[in-house]
């Protein structure tokens, strides 16, 4: 399913010092990502068919309305939180995605997505609990790390369903960049003290604490143990 | 704003509104095969082809597809051939009601425009957008690859039954064919297997994966279904409904609702006549309590019945709903039935008019009690008395076609009911009474239906939609909404059950079970449903010493009423986990142990008659049994010894688990079913096959045209099957109860045989000379003994234009006070995330003895399906409800029905029987696929983990819970 950028009204940029990404207009809908291969990052691919996201919504959800809130698509808004996708404002300016989830953005609409192509340095982990495989997810946690040689030079850790937010970045991965051990235990602990979530019909707020914990873990071991690509 | 639509071949110049969906206007353009089932977005029945790309057409506002492209299925062909997809879905059985179809067909078109070879993964991603509540999407991914294979010009893959003999009884099978043990983890469709005695007679249609009769016109998504017609100055109907749980209505004023233009009708309890009624579709007296009446002056859960209004369309209907004043007294709801069982619970039921009920006060509608034998004396003579609680959820049918009804009075100021119902003749009976119309005066029509697995064996809509017809003279229509069909129509009864099981060695000499059945509001099904619990949840190891209480209990929640395998399916998974936990206990074989005390030919089943269904029922006695077999067969088909070994050595994160039960179902209600069948036989020899039985999908009306050429040598093709009308077709009590293929089916069989004998004398008569016991009929022949021969069509030509004129024609009527149990043996692998609490199903097999298949490929379409509908019910179905009583996930998306993609592989092998009281030998089949899955579920996740889990749904949460001691 591979088809021209341009026909999927996508654009390939390279900025110095920030290698390449992927300019999406906000009209585009989200299985023109798909069909983006090989340009959009396998794990926003895969995000894109993870849960309730079906052919159906992505051909008819547009990438700004995706930013919008849908409950669908939140699997793939905490990929693209943690991969360090931008949302492109009306007044072009941009802001990180998670920011934009937080309604940080006040009028301004999202008119598109700044994403960072795949990255033969980068290395990610998806982990997630649901009740069957394409409900809503309970919990999901997405780590990138990106390598400078063997150290680790930025990365990024969202997760949702620990909170009322539905993407929750947690801050604390900064603290990876540079380590030389890092614990994905230690900092799966660490992230739960940002968790506040709430019991609904899928699971108890207990059960989303511990989860939470449980997918941050094994989000980062795979990132930590997965190929760069 | 005026649009142009290209759809199809046609461009449409239209004017919409900016918020009118694409999928109202494309059936009210005349596009029907456009099926609306939730109108939110999670079903995709209503999917189009937006440019090629499948799009939602509920969720698609129509301005957007301003000068764009649209495929609907008309679109696909416009001649008498199939395209290759639907050729496909035909030929591979993928087309069970047919309500998905016209989705899946064009979802398939654009994947393989796309993507020409696709795998089963793919294939399941691609259509996970499209629910299908029928077949459990084994067929539908077959067909799929099948239709790849036809456009690319390759053979495909192998959809045909396979069929095997077994060796006499008592010597081992050994020729089971490798690719049905998945030796690699293979997850491909597998066609069924069909292993028949060696000494069982053959027959010649039946038996044979005959193509449905309904599969072309549903292939290709012509008008057949309920809402596909328009009637000229049609009104439509809306229902308002209660936002309490529990409350008196103090008043309520209709006025402004009533002054609103458009509105032709507004009904309430003040005018509308208050007749005492019981909704569940069951035979003549219906079971009490006589609770309902049509509109009342109370409500007794959130989502009961209020007012209804007719208007000149839908959207007028709404806004009158919204200008109802409803002034409510509040009253405490009660949740739990056994809360609702203490003194001073919230009284459900305190009117005074109500019939039926054994203790008002106490909320308990029934109290039921079968005893045989002297339990207390044997369970304290036991070795071991075991005892276990188990609780199960409240399920949703959640058929992809909601209720839906039009009523019209015809020419003859008849009233006619064109209604999606299992039960058209228990619908006339049971709506006349509350219309103030007699019998005689009123018809229904049962057109095709799109799945109801017996939530549409209850009257829901005919009653509201006859009376606004009675009042306005119009024709009206009315359509639940997918909500409604969450809190308005009917469920399956949460069951709290608990066990005592006396052990004396290895056998069962005692068993006791207490069960409380809630049954929400209403007690419709509340008898029947808890009677065939405790029968069949005790009779399958048939103690001498049996006993059975049970209080069925009101609660102000939505109504339960019948779901496929009522009763029987809540019981067995208290009973068969009971079983196994016990054999563990003992430390003896779980298989060997339950071989030594399930049900075995020849024996009587101790509770038959004590515990018939809603009434005293008939001495029964087993008499045909493959069970072993089943077990030995799908022993061997899973590894099963080895694989249990192996799994409970495990220490790792993610543990794999197999697991076993055994099931035993009925086939229609003895002594209480009854259907009739009529064939007349046509000019050129053909027939007309009419009858009662409605095919909600299941391929009944298939199977009983191949009995009817079985009995009659003609090929299915030569019937022309009518079901149902009730002024056309006679008789059945209707599709429920797994009684349509044994007892439809021996209605038809003899009303066969009738015809076959009047074409043999007409024959005698024009042959002369030979004498009419003679005759021998072979394809559409009769065949005298000296070589001599006549068409069917010389016979028929003969007997109504030339000799001896008379119509050839009978009709026969069928019951049967047995209810021949077929069993079976379900497999199922798992994975468990032990840290996690999620259970991955990695295969599911049941070998199942249903007597004589009559169609291997409906017939396995039907237990793929229930095992779809058995997973749900074990990992994930619930309706659930805030501490108001508001159910808090009624909708498709949150509730989560499996899709195509989340489907294991579910393989389906027949061990054939030859059931004496059946026709050709047949037993049910529709039920028993629900039983097995969720005792098998908890013996794979003990033998994965060590850990019993008694209460359903499985969810990550509830198994992590268990595993981690929370």
């Amino acid at each position: 399913m591979t088809a021209p950028l341009s026909a999927l009204s996508l654009t390939l940029i390279s900025s110095p010092g920030e290698g390449q990404h992927l300019i999406v207009d906000g009209l585009t809908p989200l299985q023109a990502l798909l069909d983006a291969t090989p340009h959009t990052p396998p794990l926003l691919q895969d995000l894109l068919q993870l849960g309730e996201i079906t052919w159906q919504y992505r051909n008819e959800t547009t990438v700004a309305s995706a930013l919008s809130g849908g409950a669908p698509a939140i699997p793939w808004l905490v990929g693209l939180a943690a991969w360090g996708g931008a949302v492109l404002l009306s007044d072009d300016q941009e802001i990180p995605t998670e920011a934009y989830l937080a309604r940080k953005a006040g009028a301004r609409r999202a008119e598109g997505l700044r994403i960072p192509v795949k990255r033969e340095n980068r290395t990610w982990g998806e982990a997630h609990v649901s009740i069957t495989p394409s409900d809503r997810p309970i919990v999901l946690a997405v780590a990138m790390l990106e390598w400078d040689g063997e150290a680790i030079a930025s990365a990024g850790l969202a997760i949702h369903g620990v909170s009322k937010q539905g993407v929750l970045v947690i801050p604390e991965i900064e603290t990876w960049v540079g380590a030389s051990q890092p614990d994905a235990t230690a900092l799966a602990e660490q992230a739960a003290a940002h968790f506040a979530p709430r019991s609904d019909f899928r699971a108890s707020a207990e059960y989303r604490h511990e989860m939470g914990k449980v997918v941050i873990r094994r989000a980062l071991e795979q990132a930590l143990t997965g190929e760069k690509a | 704003m005026d649009i142009t639509l290209q759809i199809n071949d046609s461009v449409h110049d239209l004017s919409v509104r900016k918020n009118q969906s694409l999928l109202d206007v494309l059936r009210g353009l005349g596009y029907m095969s456009v099926k609306r089932g939730c109108d939110v977005g999670d079903c995709g029945s209503c999917t189009v082809l937006l440019d090629g790309n499948p799009v939602r057409s509920c969720m698609t506002p129509a301005y957007k597809a301003d000068g764009r492209e649209i495929l609907t299925l008309e679109g696909l062909n416009d001649g008498p051939d199939l395209h290759p997809i639907q050729e496909a879905f035909v030929e591979a059985g993928a087309i069970q009601c047919g309500y998905c179809t016209p989705a899946m067909v064009l979802t398939t078109k654009a994947l393989l425009d796309k993507n020409p070879d696709p795998d089963e993964e793919e294939i399941g991603a691609a259509l996970n957008g499209v629910l299908c509540r029928c077949t459990g999407y084994t067929k539908q991914i077959a067909a799929v690859q099948k239709a790849a294979a036809i456009l690319r010009d390759s053979p495909g893959p192998e959809l045909a039954p396979r069929y095997l003999t077994l060796p006499p009884e008592g010597k081992p099978f050994e020729a089971l064919p490798e690719e049905y043990r998945r030796p690699n983890g293979e997850k491909n469709p597998l066609p069924p297997l069909v292993l028949t005695p060696p000494d069982m007679p053959p027959t010649e249609y039946v038996g044979q994966p005959q193509q449905k009769v309904d599969a072309v016109k549903l292939a290709k998504g012509r008008p057949v279904f309920t809402d596909d017609i328009k009637l000229e100055g049609m009104l439509y109907g809306a229902l308002l409904t209660s936002p309490h749980a529990h409350a008196r209505i103090r008043e309520i004023d209709t006025r402004a609702a009533e002054a609103l233009p458009g509105v032709r009708a507004v009904l309430t309890y003040k005018n509308v006549p208050r007749v005492k009624y019981a909704s569940g579709g069951q035979s003549y007296p219906n079971p009490t309590p006589y609770d309902q009446v049509v509109l009342d002056n109370k409500v007794r859960h959130v989502g009961d019945r209020v007012a209804v209004v007719a208007a000149d369309t839908l959207e007028i209907a709404r806004k009158a709903l919204r200008l109802i004043k409803v002034d409510y007294e509040i009253l405490p709801p009660v949740l739990d039935p056994v809360e609702a069982m203490k003194d001073g619970a919230p009284v459900v039921h305190d009117e005074d008019d109500t019939e039926g009920i054994h203790d008002a006060q106490h909320n308990i509608v029934h109290h039921l009690h079968g005893e045989v034998g002297d339990v207390e004396k044997a369970l304290a003579e036991a070795d071991t008395v075991f005892e276990g609680e188990f609780r199960t959820p409240q399920q949703q049918q959640a058929h992809i076609e909601p209720h839906v009804c039009i009523t019209w009075f015809d020419e003859d100021d008849r009233l006619v009911i064109r209604s999606s119902t299992q039960v058209p003749f228990h619908i006339r009976r049971m709506v006349a009474p509350l219309i103030g119309l007699p019998v005689k005066q009123i018809r229904v029509i049962k057109p095709r239906l799109g799945g109801g697995f017996g939530n549409k064996q209850e009257l829901i809509l005919e009653d509201l939609c006859s009376l606004l017809t009675i009042r306005t003279g119009k024709p009206v229509r009315m359509e639940y909404t997918r909500e409604q069909e969450f809190i308005y129509s009917r469920s399956r009864h949460a069951h709290i059950m608990r066990y005592r099981i006396g052990v004396k060695g290895d056998k069962v000499t005692a068993a006791d079970l207490y069960l409380i059945g809630d049954t929400g509001a209403y007690g419709t099904h509340s008898l029947t449903v808890q009677m065939v619990g405790g029968f069949k949840g005790l009779t399958i190891y048939n103690a001498p010493n049996s006993r059975f209480d049970c209080d069925v209990v009101y609660t102000t929640k939505p109504t339960p009423g019948a779901f496929r395998g009522y009763g029987t399916m809540q019981e067995l998974f208290g009973m068969e986990t009971l079983m196994e936990e016990i054999a563990e206990q003992l430390g003896l074989d779980v298989l060997e142990f339950k071989r030594k005390n399930w049900l075995k030919v020849g024996e009587p089943m101790y509770l038959a008659k004590q515990l018939g269904e809603g009434r005293e029922g008939f001495e029964q006695t087993m008499n045909t049994n493959g069970l072993e077999r089943c077990v030995e067969v799908g022993v061997k088909a899973t590894d099963f010894y080895a694989k249990r070994e192996a799994y409970r050595k495990q220490t790792g994160r993610i543990r794999k688990g197999i697991g076993v039960a055994v099931v035993m179902h009925g086939s229609g209600v003895a002594g209480l079913d009854m259907a009739a069948a009529t064939i007349k036989m046509n000019d050129d020899g053909s027939f007309n096959l009419l009858i009662g039985a409605t095919d909600i999908g299941t391929g009944s009306d298939t199977i009983l045209a191949q009995i009817a050429a079985e009995a009659l040598h003609a090929p299915v093709e030569d019937f022309i099957v009518y079901s149902s009308d009730t002024d056309f077709t006679p008789f059945d009590t209707g599709a429920y109860a797994s009684s349509t293929t044994y007892i439809s089916g021996g209605a038809v069989r003899k009303a066969a045989l009738k015809v076959a004998d009047q074409i043999r004398e007409h024959a005698a008569a024009m042959l002369g000379d030979v004498s009419a016991e003679t005759l021998k009929l072979e394809d559409s022949r009769i065949l005298a003994p000296d070589g001599r021969s006549l068409t069917y069509a010389e016979v028929a030509l003969s007997s109504l234009h030339q000799m001896n004129q008379h119509q050839i024609i009978a009709s026969a009527s069928h019951m049967s006070y047995e209810s021949p149990p077929p069993v079976g043996a379900q497999f199922v692998e798992i994975s468990v995330d032990t840290e996690t609490g999620v259970i991955t199903p990695e295969r599911l097999l049941m070998v199942v003895d249903s007597g004589r298949i009559v169609n291997p490929v409906t017939a396995s379409g039907q237990v793929e399906g229930g095992l779809s509908q058995a997973l749900g019910f074990t990992l994930s179905e619930q309706m659930l409800y805030d501490e108001k009583g508001r159910m808090v996930n009624a909708r498709l998306g949150d509730y989560h029905i499996y899709k195509a993609g989340e489907m294991p592989p579910s393989d389906v092998i027949f061990v054939q029987t030859d059931e004496p009281s059946g026709p050709f030998g047949a037993k049910s089949v529709a039920e028993i696929s629900i039983d097995g899955v969720a005792p098998a579920m908890a013996s794979a996740i003990h033998n994965a983990t060590g850990v019993w889990i008694h209460e359903l749904p499985y969810t990550p949460e509830r198994v992590w819970r268990a595993l981690h001691g929370k």
